[in-house]
Formats: structure tokens, C-alpha cells, sequence
């Protein structure tokens, strides 16, 4: 069902409501909303609406609401996807930005809208998730900027969402018409026209939510991709569910003023409030912390002799992180490794321990880290992860022996647990789990950039939706160098990161090569549809499994191994493709995967092909053909 | 002046009937696999055999040639009235060398009067097999003993040696190469492109992604250092992979209308190391 048909059927609804209980009728299009003349005949109740100014209690009144509105409507947004894959949820991903900045604001009792706003803003600059989210909140960013006094009006309010349009618009490489970006755009432009003396808050959203519904309606319009898939723009719808939630507040409608505000949905980032975030099922990420001091002993070895060189050697070949130097008979070590035993083992054949300090570095200690940009937002709720600084953590003995920065860093985004395992083997130091369904937001980012002691820090979104949170969290993280290769599927970023030379001494060559490689990578996937569409020419019905290469649907089969072969077949039958990468997925038998590659090796033999177990959940197979 | 004859070893990558042709003596090294205690030379085994064996899981060990049996060559050779060049494998990959100019130092005090001159030509395989095949022309031009050591250092480091390998397990065990984890990271689809630099060591240079892109790497190698691109005397070995052997011949045929001169099979020496799938351009270029 179409969203605008929903909107409609939802106002009407409204009008019903208040048609029971104030005598006005709203007998216009329910779309539209009554003048506020008619309004300013209703009673006590409804006094708010004449308010002149927007002060920092009402804005955080209608910031939940909002939130609340969205999340009532998130699936609906889901839903709206363009290509009928699981993917993108738009709806879950903006849901989730708002309500990190609900939680910022959820202690701040204040009547200064700046203060509520700037609070509101920064939680949803670390809260963003997906594309849509990261504009979302870049939009508020950009208003928050001009909202700078206690309270605002109308006036001030337009101009401050301006600048709001202005800056989401500039956080996009390339701003398309027909999505978010136009619909702020287009209800902004016409409430801040519509402006006089006579304007009040109220009148002001109220042309400003119409407007975002009538603009959003006229997405198809400006995109043939919507039009074709019968949608309207799902950012856009999320904006602008946003909004008629921050408008219902001035209508006089109730919020449930829970402060709750969808903690219950909040999925990955709740960890149980242990102390140590360790427990029995939790794997080793990270590996040990080891230091130790060793005095050298004549009784076991030449302590003048002793080979420090031939001891960083060993180090390498367990860990890294590495510190060792010796002062007369008593060598420093320092090394991050999974197998602390074989150091000391390794040490003890030269001499004794003065001190041993090994700690357990996948273990999230509570401690919030001194960094004012991100303690800023106060209190952390206890679904926000908790900012991890493991280097903090160790620093406190005197005779610290500081982790030196090493030079390179990758930080990636996986789907699975078998691409967890393969991007830490390729030398990823932290791996965030997420993708499709569950996006990581830009504070996830920063998270891991935290567990990492290096000068650069490449990142490997691995996802369309991704990239613009992992930029985000670049633009705000201080302590390194970050790069984002822009890689949209797991497939370029396993191209690119194989291609990641950690020895080579000049950055941009390294970030040049890496960009090379992903120039000559065509990724592609199989996907379960979720709903019938006509795309591309290719009839595709609800069931069917859809064969994606690029941005383009090219196949769709009801039985899924035809489907998955005609993929096969179009992507190396491409100029050029002598290596292809394919990742299993969980859903992908065995036989599944036994007649793929019996069919590659059969059509193309002269075709390199390796096969990858994935782990990925939703799609059985992720193709990369180079 | 003397004669000379023009020794080298098995590392050379050249067949002994080939070697006999151009009146080159040799001697091998020797191998042993894990699975069994016999100690091998290249020609006690075919080369598809040693492939295939190492396919199979065995592990193949060296050992470089020893004094003595340089010793008793070079004194035969001293006796039937002729002076000894001895053009040997990399120092960087073996002791061969030493164990010959060893034997060169004893026979020397024996025999004041020879000569008896020994090049390490930091080079391995076919790339030796070059060099060799160079000096000999040279001898052939009626270069004294003196002139022709004095041409084969000069031109050795500009023998070019360019490899690529199927499999990076087999360099790794063999430890002939030092590449770290962050250098290869993953070995799936992962190709290196490695070449033996001026200490004559085995160096990984570059990754590619697939087993067409190393070839194509190889060749652009060759367009960018070869001397005379068109003209070059090439040679290719290849561990057991005629059909990526034949590939990249016919590019450099492609680009530069040259003919490879010489195809031959990647002796045990280096294939032990390397590993089936090893395949390996020589060439006379601008510097390595």
C-alpha cells in the first residue's frame, strides 16, 4: 500500500479524533490542516498554538514525539524500498538516530532551546545510522546551528531549518533530487515564505509538516526508480513522520510521554550491564594486553649477549602493538597478542619475571574516557556502549611502557561470522558487525576507532547504507588519521582490504592501490524478494530470489540456483573477469554451493575461483568478480 | 691461453643435455622428501613427478652441493689441462657457492699455475641459466677466462628475475622469503609478484588479485626493464604450468614480437621453495 494513501488514511483518522472532540470540522482535504483562525476559537486546552516563541521544554516535547510518531510508523518506511530486497531500513535506521538524541536529551530540564537542541543534535550525529540517518541528522546539525538563543520564532526557526537544508544537502557527495534532501527542502522553503506577523509556532509546522507531505508525495516525480517501484521516497517519508510527530504537540495531542523511547527495540548495542562485558559465550576479539618486565639471568643465558633483535622477531610472529628494549639486564616487553603464555614461556628460557600485567582486551571496562567531544551527551544511557579505551585502561603503572602508535589500522563492517573471521585474518583490527538489517551508527564507528592505537585508520563500510555514518565518524574522531574506502559491498571491501599493503610507507599510494583494485571489482549478490515488482524489465514476483549486480536487477527465477547461475553467467560474461570471489551464505546449502561452483567450472574454466564461507544471513550467495 | 671450461649447478634450471651442447659442466644439488629417506638429484625424478608428489602434501628439502664433489670436478677438469669458471647459484638462497669456492681455495695451493675462478651470479633458475647461456657466448667470441668472469659480474645484476607463485605455502615453509603476514595477509586469490634483488634475495615486490593478473604483472615487468624489449633473449620456467607458461609467452609475443627463447621447468631447487604453480621470467634488463 502506498505510504500517501496511508498518510491520508492516517488524517483522516486524526480529524475524526478531533472532530469528537472540538466542534470544528475539518471537513477540507485531510491532508490539509485548519487554519489557525478556526483554532484560536478553541479552548484553554489549546493555547499553546498561539505561542510566538519555541522554548527548550516544548521543543524536547515534540523532539518525543517526534520519535514516537516515527516509530509507530517505522515498518511502513521500511517497506518502502525501492529494489524488493530486505535491505536499507530506512525506517528502523532514522528511528534509531532520533532516538539516540532523545536519550541525550532525556536529563537536560531545560528551557534553553539551544541547550535542548545542541544536546538533541549531538546524540543523533553519534546515534546515525544508515544514509538516511546520517542526513537526518546532519540536518539537525545544521539547525541546531541556528537556533543559538533561549527560544525561538518563526522567523528565527525558518532560517535555522535552512541552514539545516543547507547543511544536509552538503553532507552528500552527490545530492539527488526526489529523496530526503527535497522534501526538507521544498517545506522548508514554503513555511519560511508563508511567514507574517501574524505567524505563530503552530502555524508555522503546520505549513511545514502539509508541505513535507504534498513534496513528499511528488517524489515519484523526481525519480524514476520511485515511480517505477510505485513508492514514495522512504527518507523523506521518515522526515516527515518526524515532523507531523513534532506538529502533533502543538495540535494538543497527547504523547505518551514514556521515557522509554523504543529501548525495547534497541538491538545490538545493549550489551547486560555486566562489569566486564565477558562472559561465557563471549569470543576473544582483541586479544591481551601483555606487558612484562624480565630480569635477564646469568644462570640461564648471557644477559650482554642477549638478542633483542632476534626477541622482536619472536614478537612479530605472535602479535603486535610491539614494544621490547633493553636496559643492562632487564628487557621491557610490550605486545598485544592472543597467546600470551608463548612470551612467557619464550622468556622465562632467559630469565625471571618482576612483573607481569596481562589484560584481557575484548573485556569493555566502564570507565568513560576523557574526550569532551563524546562525553558531551550526558548521561550514557546504558544502551549507548560505553566508550571503550583499553590503551587508558592499562595506563597506570609508572613505568609505562606506552603502546607506540603503529602506523596502519583497518576497521571493517562485516555480515557474518565467517567475514568477521576473514577480515581479521586479512589484518582488520576491529570488525563491527552489521549490514543490511542492522546498520551500525556513526558512535559504533567511533567505538572501534577507540580499541585502535595508529596513526591511520582505513575503513571499510561494506554497504551502500554505511558509508556516509563511517564518513561521519571520521569527520568527528580526533585521535587518528581515518580514511573511508568507500566500498559497498563486503565483496569490493574483501578486494580492497586484500589489497591493503600494512608495510608500504606512503598513504596515498596505499589508498590509490586500494582504489584501483575496487575500480576492477564488479560485486553482485543474490537476495530473497519480498514483494512483487516490475524492475528493469524483469517481472519478479513476492519468493522469487533477485540477482543484483551493481545497482541493477538483472535476473529473478522463483527457483533460486537458476537464479543464482544466470548471475554467475551475466557477471562473467563481463570484459575482462578472470577471478571470481563468492561468499556462502548461511542460507546456501551444500548442494546449493556444489552445483554453483560444478557450473562455474564447467561454463567459464578458465575462470580463478574461490569459494568463502560468509556466514552472511539473508543472502546465500555475495559474488566479487575481478 | 688455456682453455676453460665453464662450470655451474643445477640451480641453473638447465637440462644436462642442453648444458653438454654448449660444453657447460654442472653439478646438483640434491633433494629429499619428507616421506621417504632417499636423497634425490633433478635428473633421479621427473619434474611432473615432483610436482605432483608436492601436491600431494610432501615436503621437499634441499641440500646445496658439497666440496668435495666440486673438488673432484674442478681437479679433473685442472688436470686435462684446462682453467675452471664456475658460475654459481645465489649465496642468497645457498651455500653451494661456498662449498665451491672452498674447493677452489684447496685446489688453488695444489695447483699454483691454474685458474680457477669462481662468480656468484646472485642469481637462481633460469636466470643463472641466462647468465650462463651469455658467458658462454662470450667464450665463444674468444674472451679469455679474465674477460669472461669480468662480463659476468658485470652483467649479473642485470639478469632480471621475475617470479609468481600458485600457492604461498610452499615459500613460507621454505622460508627462502621473508614475507610477513601484513605483506600477504590472506592467501586466497592473492598472487604475489616477487623478483631476486642485488643481494640475491627471493622479495615479494607487489599483490595481485588473481593468478592472470601476476602473468600480466610479469610482463609489464618486462616492458618496463627489459634492454631491448623486441630482441631480449628471454626465458621462462614454469613449475609444472606449461599452459601460464605458454600465456605469458605469447603476451610478451603480443607486445613486443619477441620470441621466448627458452621454456624449461623449474628445477627442485627452487621448486621446492616455491611450489608447483612457481612461474618465472629472465631477462636481460636496464637493472633488477
Amino acid at each position: 500500500m502506498a505510504l500517501k494513501d496511508k498518510i491520508k488514511g492516517d488524517k483522516a483518522k486524526r480529524a475524526e479524533k478531533t472532530d469528537a472532540k472540538k466542534s470544528v470540522s475539518k471537513k477540507k482535504s485531510p491532508a490539509k490542516h485548519s487554519s489557525h483562525t478556526e483554532e484560536k476559537a478553541e479552548g484553554a486546552s489549546r493555547r499553546k498554538l498561539n505561542i510566538k516563541y519555541l522554548g527548550g521544554l516544548l521543543f524536547g516535547k515534540m523532539a518525543r514525539s517526534g520519535a514516537l510518531e516515527l516509530e509507530s510508523n517505522a515498518d511502513e518506511v521500511n517497506k518502502l524500498n525501492v529494489f524488493p530486497v530486505p535491505d536499507g531500513d530506512t525506517g528502523d535506521n532514522m528511528r534509531m538516530t532520533i532516538e539516540s538524541g532523545i536519550r541525550a536529551i532525556e536529563n537536560v530540564d531545560s528551557d534553553n532551546l539551544a541547550d535542548v537542541m545542541k544536546a538533541l543534535s549531538h546524540g543523533m550525529l553519534l546515534g546515525a545510522r544508515g544514509n538516511s540517518g546520517v542526513i537526518l541528522s546532519q540536518f539537525f546539525a545544521g539547525t541546531a546551528k541556528g537556533l543559538s538563543s533561549k527560544r525561538a520564532d518563526p522567523a528565527t526557526l525558518g532560517h535555522a531549518l535552512e541552514m539545516g537544508v543547507k547543511q544536509a544537502y552538503s553532507s552528500v557527495m552527490t545530492p539527488t533530487e526526489g529523496t530526503i534532501l527535497t522534501v526538507a527542502r521544498e517545506a522548508v522553503q514554503y513555511a519560511v515564505r508563508r511567514i507574517n506577523e501574524k505567524s505563530t509556532i503552530h502555524s508555522f509546522f503546520a505549513d511545514l509538516v502539509r508541505e513535507m507531505h504534498r513534496s513528499l508525495e511528488k517524489t515519484p516525480e523526481a525519480l524514476p526508480a520511485l515511480k517505477e517501484a510505485g513508492v514514495v521516497d522512504s527518507g523523506g517519508a521518515g522526515l516527515f513522520y518526524i515532523m507531523d510527530g513534532f506538529y502533533r504537540v502543538l495540535n494538543g495531542e497527547e504523547v505518551a510521554d514514556t521515557k522509554d523511547t523504543g529501548k525495547q527495540n534497541e538491538e545490538k548495542t545493549a550489551h547486560a550491564p555486566t562489569s566486564f562485558g565477558f562472559n561465557e559465550n563471549s569470543e576473544m576479539t582483541y586479544g591481551y594486553c601483555t606487558e612484562l618486565l624480565v630480569q635477564l639471568q646469568r644462570s640461564k643465558c648471557e644477559p650482554e649477549k642477549f638478542d633483542i633483535n632476534a626477541l622482536l622477531d619472536f614478537l612479530s610472529g605472535i602479535g603486535d602493538s610491539i614494544v621490547a628494549f633493553q636496559n643492562d639486564s632487564i628487557v621491557k616487553i610490550h605486545v598485544h597478542t592472543f597467546t600470551p603464555e608463548l612470551i612467557i614461556a619464550h622468556m622465562r628460557k632467559f630469565g625471571e619475571f618482576l612483573t607481569v600485567k596481562i589484560e584481557n582486551m575484548s573485556v569493555q571496562h566502564t570507565e568513560l574516557k576523557d574526550d569532551k567531544k563524546i562525553s558531551e551527551t550526558k548521561p550514557q544511557s546504558d544502551s549507548e556502549p560505553a566508550p571503550v579505551n583499553t590503551q587508558a585502561a592499562t595506563d597506570n603503572s609508572d613505568e609505562v611502557i606506552k603502546a607506540e602508535k603503529k602506523r596502519y589500522a583497518a576497521v571493517a563492517v562485516s555480515l557474518g561470522d565467517g567475514l568477521e573471521k576473514l577480515f581479521t585474518e586479512l589484518g582488520c583490527d576491529v570488525v563491527i558487525r552489521g549490514g543490511q538489517t542492522q546498520n551500525p551508527s556513526t558512535n559504533d564507528f567511533i567505538d572501534a576507532f577507540k580499541k585502535i592505537s595508529a596513526e591511520h585508520i582505513f575503513v571499510f563500510p561494506n554497504n551502500g547504507n554505511i558509508v556516509m555514518a563511517a564518513g561521519q565518524a571520521a569527520d568527528m574522531y580526533e585521535d587518528a588519521r581515518v580514511h573511508v574506502i568507500p566500498t559497498k559491498s563486503v565483496g569490493t571491501g574483501y578486494v580492497a582490504l586484500s589489497c591493503l599493503d600494512f608495510t608500504a610507507e606512503d598513504v596515498d599510494v596505499i589508498i590509490e592501490g586500494m582504489n584501483e583494485a575496487i575500480s576492477r571489482a564488479t560485486p553482485g549478490y543474490v537476495s530473497p524478494s519480498i514483494r512483487d515488482a516490475n524492475l528493469n524489465g524483469i517481472e519478479i514476483k513476492n519468493g522469487d530470489t533477485i540477482g543484483i549486480v551493481g545497482k541493477e536487477i538483472v535476473v529473478s527465477d522463483a527457483n533460486r540456483m537458476n537464479a543464482t547461475r544466470a548471475l554467475a553467467s551475466h557477471m562473467l560474461s563481463l570484459e575482462g573477469k578472470y577471478l571470481l570471489t563468492v561468499f556462502v551464505g548461511i542460507d546456501a546449502t551444500d548442494e546449493d554451493r556444489a552445483a554453483l561452483e560444478q557450473f562455474i567450472a564447467e561454463s567459464y574454466p578458465d575462470v580463478e575461483v574461490y569459494f568463502i564461507d560468509g556466514g552472511q544471513e539473508i543472502y546465500p550467495f555475495i559474488f566479487v568478480a575481478e | 691461453m688455456r682453455d676453460y671450461i665453464i662450470v655451474t649447478d643445477s640451480g641453473s634450471d638447465i637440462s644436462v643435455e642442453t648444458l653438454k651442447e654448449w660444453g657447460v659442466e654442472r653439478r646438483s644439488l640434491t633433494f629429499r622428501f619428507d616421506s621417504d629417506d632417499v636423497e634425490y638429484t633433478d635428473e633421479s625424478m621427473p619434474f611432473t613427478d615432483f610436482y605432483a608428489r608436492m601436491r600431494g602434501g610432501d615436503v621437499a628439502k634441499t641440500a646445496a652441493v658439497n666440496t668435495e664433489v666440486f673438488s673432484l670436478l674442478f681437479e679433473n677438469i685442472v688436470k686435462s689441462g684446462k682453467d675452471v669458471l664456475y658460475i654459481g647459484f645465489s649465496t642468497g638462497l645457498s651455500t653451494t657457492y661456498n662449498s665451491a669456492r672452498i674447493a677452489i681455495q684447496d685446489l688453488s695451493e695444489k695447483y699454483p699455475e691454474a685458474k680457477l675462478v669462481a662468480v656468484d651470479s646472485l642469481a637462481a633458475s633460469a636466470g643463472l641459466g641466462l647468465l650462463v647461456s651469455l658467458v658462454r657466448d662470450k667464450k665463444n667470441e674468444g674472451a679469455t677466462i679474465e674477460e669472461a668472469a669480468k662480463y659476468a659480474e658485470e652483467l649479473k645484476l642485470k639478469v632480471c628475475h621475475w617470479f609468481t607463485v600458485d600457492d604461498l605455502v610452499y615459500l613460507k615453509r621454505g622460508g627462502r622469503v621473508s614475507p610477513t603476514a601484513a605483506f600477504f595477509g590472506n592467501m586466497l586469490g592473492i598472487k604475489p609478484v616477487m623478483h631476486v634483488d642485488n643481494d640475491g634475495h627471493l622479495i615479494p615486490v607487489a599483490k595481485v588479485r588473481g593468478r592472470r593478473a601476476s602473468i600480466m604483472a610479469m610482463a609489464d615487468r618486462y616492458s618496463e626493464l627489459a634492454k631491448n624489449p623486441s630482441s631480449c633473449r628471454v626465458f621462462i620456467s614454469h613449475g609444472d604450468c606449461i599452459a601460464d607458461a605458454e600465456l605469458l609467452a605469447g603476451e610478451l609475443k603480443k607486445r613486443h614480437g619477441v620470441e621466448v627463447e627458452f621454456v624449461t621447468y623449474v628445477g627442485t631447487v627452487i621448486g621446492a621453495h616455491s611450489g608447483p604453480g612457481t612461474l618465472a621470467l629472465f631477462f636481460v634488463g636496464k637493472e633488477r
